[in-house]
């Protein structure tokens, strides 16, 4: 935390500052390298801060270091992690080093030879052997006045030799002035001055020799020495023994000073000056070097990490609109159109930014008109898919692939194949797996070969019976805009009722009228005929009696037979008159199997173990059991192929809880139906027997509708023939469904 | 004082070790009071490099300095500074004469030698420095006072400087030497 902290205060409050202070940094390092170059010329002003300057400028140098060093780092991770405008950055920098480095760096080459070249220059072995010649030839032009002054010193001496103290003292200041020495001093024993004479009448106290001096002068030796002296004059300094007066035969010394005569003082004094400076010129050679070296090479650093750090500065100021672009794009990537970038500069980078948000803008508009109508859309697509999954017709798109795009659940439950595997399948899948569709691929690839629009009856045969469908297709255009590709929509309705209520109803209007149109002569026919047998018979022959006989027997018996199809007609056109209460259907199939106990045929039952309560009208269901089983029995005697097997009628019934329906199945093990007839099988006057009226199925179909359910007729895979009713489930007696339908859904038929 | 700081700055920055003593030392110091003036008196072992000789017959003057600090301690507070003194000596060779002459800049005198050796002898027995009053330093006091000779490179040649800075040989600066009284 603390160190966050410390972070976020160096980038909010140090971070802006640094390029300030390195300017600032930068522009007191030129004044302070102008100071130090000046220092090293000589310049007294700024000698005593040289140090101080050589310090600072040292110390600025490395915080320019350390700035660019910061900035080269800070450049290393942006590029590490791919920070837009951070290769730009780092071109940028690259040119702007170079070019300004390569210069600087030959300037400073070019610079640093001459300042070596022409400080060697300075000397010459010559000048250095004609200084030391003219040291020399001061020297030995000195030495001449050095030994006169030697003579003059020993002849004084010689004169001293012997002499009272009091008297040398008072002819001392006489010697002195005629050998013109400056000064003249005698010291006794213990190196007492015992007598002094000088022409500084300021001075105090003679100048004495020193021990070397003393030294040489004690073995007996003359001491002559050049020696410098106060104000840069030369003096001549000669030390001589002396006898000294008295019995202790002690050694006094003589020391006098002369002066040089002033021109050759100065001449000698303007060569020593000049050998002096030269040496020291020479000496100070190497240095001078190091130190103009060591300037230039400040004013090379200072100069190449300026321009670093302004090549960073520039190439940050120049990528910095860039870099916002960058970053503005990647947001616009993202799906951020709200982004506006700061626009701080009226150059083409400017307007480049003010194109960016410009286009932003636009883009943001243009979504957000998208979005809505993409929300207009979707409404509009919600709505029509509401529609279409309550529409009763079934639709079904598909793309130019044949593959399902889209199917309604009206759809699905019309092909009799589950919605989810529907959507997204293909046609010839979808024939491949389930037979029953052949005759509607088959529709479906005609009208895909011919093209143009689609208007056809196609009828499906499946375990839940048949099916017709009223097939109406269109091609859908392509849509261009929304990338949609074309393809096919195609809209199914089952006619099935509609067709079978028509026929339906058509077969009764002609049971009605042939029930009206027949059975009213028929009771005339049949009077007629017993009264001509009863009239004629007792007066015709015998012979003619007994063909009267014959003819009017088969007359009334033909009328009978007539009059119990009529009478079934009239059942059959009957308009229903069910009275549904609960009934339980194990108890009634119990009662009917029971009837046929004993018969050539046998008739078993296997029910289902729980109570089957269904809503029905118990005289119209008996019926119903009694013409299913009939059916199968006579089927079973005429045909007479079950192979050795014991013909039986098998009625069984369960319960399917999760559909909430009671399933009655009626099989029997003989030939099963026609093929050519099970899809007509519960039509009138459809029979497999010559005797049949063909009415009894048709009448099971009709009471099975009366009790909202289905039945279905069809040969199963082991054999024989079975018919399926389906009729709708209740909990109990109290009359409650087992589900909320209180009729057989289409699609139940078909998971039996 | 700056100076000093600076090139410990610098030291620090080029990575060079701590200056050290070169061949100096002060080996007695004796404080006596004469009359009303309390003086010193100072010995001290001086040798110089070739380098420092070389500079000299070059004619670079080298100029040293005597310094003396003296320092009443106190019970319970720090000692304080009742005396200081520093006292400059420049020793130059005249190529002319051949000789080697030493001045005191402070007393305007000045002395010639024939050899260096004598000049340093000269340079290194110092006599009778005043230190101040003998009132300043009382007798019931207990003083404690310490001295040194070293080079004084800042009145060497610019261009010397900077080597003479960073430079071992050039770095002729005696330790403090302690005495109480």
């Amino acid at each position: 935390m603390g160190l966050l902290t410390l972070r976020v205060f160096y980038r909010r409050r140090v971070r802006p500052l640094v390029p300030w202070v390195s300017a600032g940094v930068v522009v007191l390092l030129l004044v302070s390298l102008y100071l130090l170059t000046d220092a090293l010329q000589n310049s007294t002003r700024y000698e005593s801060l040289y140090l101080w300057l050589l310090g600072f400028n040292v110390v600025g140098v490395l915080f320019l270091l350390m700035v660019v060093v910061a900035n080269l780092w800070r450049l290393v991770q942006s590029l590490r992690a791919h920070v837009p405008g951070a290769r730009l950055t780092m071109r940028f920098l690259g040119a702007f080093v170079a070019l300004s480095l390569a210069p600087v760096a030959i300037v400073f080459y070019f610079s640093l030879d001459f300042i070596q070249r022409g400080i060697d220059s300075w000397f010459d072995v010559q000048i250095e052997q004609a200084l030391g010649d003219a040291l020399e030839l001061s020297r030995a032009s000195l030495d001449v006045r050095m030994r006169e002054a030697v003579r003059a010193t020993s002849r004084v001496g010689g004169l001293l030799a012997d002499t009272e103290s009091e008297r040398a003292a008072l002819e001392l200041d006489t010697l002195r002035r005629e050998t013109e020495a400056t000064e003249m001093t005698l010291f006794g024993a213990g190196n007492m001055i015992i007598a002094s004479a000088s022409d500084d009448t300021q001075g105090i106290l003679p100048a004495r020799p020193n021990e070397a001096m003393l030294m040489h002068v004690r073995q007996g030796n003359d001491y002559i020495g050049l020696e410098p002296a106060a104000g840069d004059r030369l003096v001549i300094r000669v030390v001589t023994p002396v006898r000294g007066y008295g019995v202790r035969n002690e050694t006094w010394l003589l020391q006098a000073l002369f002066p040089l005569d002033p021109r050759l003082a100065s001449l000698a004094d303007s060569v020593q000056e000049g050998f002096h400076q030269y040496r020291e010129l020479i000496y100070l050679r190497h240095g001078l070097k190091q130190n103009f070296g060591l300037a230039l090479g400040l004013a090379l650093l200072l100069s190449a990490l300026t321009a670093v750090w302004l090549a960073f500065v520039a190439a940050r100021r120049l990528t910095a609109p860039i870099r916002e672009l960058a970053l503005g794009t990647r947001a616009v990537a993202a799906g951020d159109y709200s982004l506006r970038l700061p626009v701080q500069r009226n150059d083409d980078l400017g307007l480049l930014v003010r194109s960016f948000n410009t286009m932003t803008a636009r883009i943001a508009e243009s979504t957000e008109e998208a979005t809505r109508l993409m929300e207009e859309a979707d409404a509009q697509r919600d709505y029509l898919e509401t529609v279409l999954q309550h529409l009763s017709s079934g639709v079904l798109t598909l793309d130019e692939r044949a593959r399902v795009r889209h199917a309604n659940a009206a759809a699905a439950s019309m092909l009799g194949v589950p919605l989810e595997e529907l959507l997204h399948a293909s046609l010839q899948g979808l024939c491949l797996t389930h037979s029953h569709l052949d005759p509607l691929c088959d529709a479906l690839h005609a009208w895909l070969e011919a093209g143009g629009e689609l208007a056809r009856e196609v009828r499906l045969f499946s375990e839940a019976g048949r099916r017709i469908l009223m097939l109406r297709g269109a091609p859908l255009a392509h849509d261009l805009q929304g990338g949609e590709e074309g393809g096919l929509v195609l809209v199914m309705d089952d006619i099935t009722a509609i067709i079978q209520g028509q026929r339906d109803a058509a077969w009764s209007e002609v049971a009605r009228r042939l029930a009206h149109e027949i059975k009213n002569p028929l009771t005339p026919i049949q009077l007629s005929a017993e009264r001509l047998r009863r009239k004629l018979g007792p007066v015709l022959a015998e012979d003619n009696a007994r063909v009267l006989e014959r003819a009017t027997h088969t007359i009334v018996q033909q009328v009978e037979a007539m009059k119990h199809m009529v009478n079934e007609f009239a059942e059959y056109a009957r308009a229903p008159e069910s009275r549904l209460v609960p009934l339980e259907l194990n108890t009634l199939v119990r009662d009917v199997v029971d009837l046929y106990r004993g018969g050539s045929v046998r008739v078993r039952h296997d029910l289902a173990p729980e109570p089957l309560w269904v809503e029905g009208d118990a005289g119209r269901l008996r019926q119903l059991l009694h013409n299913l089983v009939k059916n199968a029995a006579e089927a079973l005697q005429e045909s007479a192929t079950t192979g050795g097997v014991e013909p039986t009628v098998t009625l069984h019934t369960r319960l399917r809880p999760d559909e909430g329906l009671v399933e009655l199945c009626v099989d029997d093990n003989g030939p099963g139906f026609p093929p050519d007839l099970v899809e007509h099988i519960f039509e009138p006057y459809v029979t497999t027997r010559p005797k049949g009226t063909g009415l009894g199925l048709a009448i099971v179909k009709k009471i099975v509708e009366e009790h909202a359910g289905r039945v279905h007729a069809f040969n199963p895979a082991e054999g024989g023939a079975r018919v399926l009713i389906l009729l709708p489930a209740l909990e109990s007696g109290d009359g409650r469904h087992v589900s909320s339908g209180a009729a057989v859904p289409s699609g139940a038929l078909p998971s039996s | 004082m700056k100076s000093w700081l600076v090139i410990g700055l610098l030291g620090w920055l080029f990575g060079v070790a701590s200056l050290q003593a070169g061949e100096v030392a002060v080996t007695r110091v004796a404080t006596e009071v004469r009359g009303d003036t309390l003086y010193v008196d100072a010995d001290a072992r001086l040798e110089l490099f070739g380098a420092q000789r070389e500079a000299l017959e070059s004619g670079v003057p080298l100029t040293f300095a005597w310094e003396f600090v003296i320092e009443q301690e106190r019970d319970w507070l720090w000692a304080r500074e009742v005396a200081s003194q520093t006292i400059r000596a420049r020793i130059e060779y005249h190529a002319l004469s051949r000789l080697y002459r030493l001045v005191w800049p402070e007393s305007e005198e000045s002395a010639t030698f024939t050899s260096l050796v004598g000049a340093l002898e000269a340079l290194t027995q110092l006599r009778n420095v005043a230190l101040g009053p003998a009132g300043d330093f009382p007798a019931h006091g207990t003083y404690r006072g310490r001295a040194r000779l070293r080079l004084l490179l800042d009145t060497l040649p610019l261009p010397m400087r900077p080597r003479a800075y960073f430079s071992e040989r050039w770095a002729l600066a005696s330790e403090w030497y302690l005495w109480a009284f």
